[in-house]
């Protein structure tokens, strides 16, 4: 009852069938088993990709597995909280437990929070991959995050279709598929060896009561920074020190911070530095839709990046300072 | 008609990797714009799933097994052969990392690949209405670290719609 009344206060600004098209897509994007090709554009390039997506309702499990049809071979596989990403064979470990973060757009309170920066809206129908799709627009209220069309499946609710763009309407990311096929049951790539335990996947937390060094002993990291000024909607999602971010053939501790405002999302990394060596601080970088800037303080080195414009990042990165 | 049959002849040949880099981009550029080549490149596909088993019959979601898995299976690159002749036992350290890696589960790995994002300076509105130009940045293989890290604790808000590793997988700038 509660939630038909919240739902009720938001016809207004946003109606019940967005909210319904993005929680169909939610649990689509979940829990469907799939195989398909896509193709993704992004900075100039257009991307061949291929994907198999499973979901193992017994273990609450979804997994995935895409590779890159021209090019560089490039994959990610990832399940059980565990991520595999490999560059032309070449294998690159994440952070342990990749912990799949609670799943967005699965309440009213989701929209209701993302309301004050987002307007949703319903375009029309238009036909991809062969199916009769819904099109929704996201449009951002200001000039800190980007917006979206998604294109949704009548049916299956399965987004099959979707373009990231800023302000001045222009298309940053988008990615399309190709063709499409819905499986009955978890895809067999997926149902062999799946050998990671849950105790390989630990919880994220605010705070690391401690963490294995390399020789065996335990260390405590606490958390040293916070941002004095997040951009309007955004609010920390998680915050962590990592002991062993490895760049550069180097371990180095990490304290890594994730930022979101709903829908966009923002990483800040801070890290200590002895020498002067790249990237220079003060740099903004762009890779599609992705915008990345650093900025030094006193012996440390911020570096925020993220699906964000770059007022986002900027003051993300200027905003720096020791917590209390 | 002789159109239509010249573009079925290089989707084909697309979907088989026959292409030069050039052709391949245009063919790609139009099959965004273009409904009918999407139907008949998905027409292609169903035909080519039935006729052929050519994803693996296993993939081991295990960290270490996967790791091994493709160190042992992909040839590298000349250049890298040359790196490994030098680095000796590269393979071996790499599958040593990865054990490392299946329990403590932190490594990442350098990559060898240079590549180059856009640096062009861009004008930046703040919040206070300050325009500002701000200059180069970093290449592709200095953001990877962070960006990889960004996607894989990202990838649980999927609010944007769509697994963000699709960032990772699509990129590849030469």
């Amino acid at each position: 009852m509660l939630a038909l009344l919240l739902l009720w206060s938001l016809t207004s600004v946003a109606d019940e069938q967005s909210f319904r098209l993005l929680e169909g897509m939610s649990q689509a994007l979940q829990q469907l088993n799939y195989r398909g090709e896509l193709v993704y554009q992004s900075g100039g390039e257009i991307q061949s990709v291929r994907i198999i997506h499973g979901f193992a309702p017994e273990r609450a499990s979804e997994y995935e597995m895409m590779e890159s049809l021209n090019g560089p071979k490039r994959s990610v596989v990832r399940g059980e909280g565990a991520v595999h990403y490999a560059l032309n064979g070449e294998p690159i470990e994440l952070q342990s437990g990749a912990t799949l973060l609670p799943f967005k757009f699965s309440s009213v309170e989701d929209l209701q929070r993302i309301e004050p920066y987002y307007q949703m809206r319903i375009e029309g129908k238009e036909r991809i991959a062969g199916r009769d799709t819904i099109k929704l627009q996201v449009v951002p209220r200001d000039h800190y995050r980007y917006g979206f069309r998604l294109w949704i499946a009548e049916g299956s609710s399965m987004l099959l279709k979707s373009e990231m763009s800023n302000q001045q309407g222009e298309v940053l990311e988008g990615l399309m598929f190709t063709s499409l096929k819905l499986l009955p049951s978890l895809p067999q790539e997926f149902t062999l060896h799946n050998t990671l335990s849950p105790q390989q996947t630990p919880e994220r937390g605010a705070e690391q009561p401690g963490a294995k060094r390399s020789d065996g002993s335990s260390q405590s990291y606490r958390l040293q920074w916070q941002v004095a000024t997040l951009p309007p909607g955004f609010s920390v999602v998680t915050a962590r020190v990592e002991p062993h971010f490895v760049m550069e053939g180097r371990e180095k501790v990490v304290e890594h911070h994730l930022y979101s405002d709903g829908i966009a999302s923002v990483s800040l990394f801070i890290e200590g530095v002895t020498t002067g060596g790249e990237p220079e601080p003060g740099e903004i970088s762009h890779l599609g839709a992705i915008t990345m800037m650093t900025q030094s303080y006193d012996g440390y080195r911020a570096t925020v990046v993220g699906e964000v414009p770059p007022p986002t990042v900027l003051q993300i990165a200027r905003s720096v300072v020791l917590r209390e | 008609m002789k159109s239509r049959t010249m573009d079925q002849e290089s989707l084909s040949a697309l979907m088989d990797d026959e292409l030069t880099l050039f052709e391949k981009h245009r063919q790609l550029t139009r099959l965004m714009r273009d409904h009918e080549l999407q139907q008949q490149w998905q027409r292609y596909h169903l035909v080519r799933d039935e006729l052929q088993h050519h994803l693996p019959q296993q993939f081991s979601l295990d960290l270490a097994d996967s790791v091994a898995a493709v160190v042992a299976e992909e040839p590298l690159p000349q250049s890298e052969v040359e790196k490994v002749a030098v680095t000796s036992g590269w393979r071996r350290q790499l599958a040593a990392v990865a054990m490392v890696a299946s329990v403590a589960g932190v490594a990442l790995i350098a990559l060898f690949v240079t590549q180059n994002v856009e640096r062009s300076g861009v004008p930046i509105t703040v919040a206070s209405g300050e325009n500002r130009t701000e200059k180069a940045g970093a290449s592709l293989q200095q953001m990877r670290p962070y960006l990889v890290n960004h996607t894989a604790l990202a990838s649980g808000l999927r609010s944007q719609g769509f697994s963000p590793y699709v960032t990772l997988v699509g990129h590849h700038r030469q």
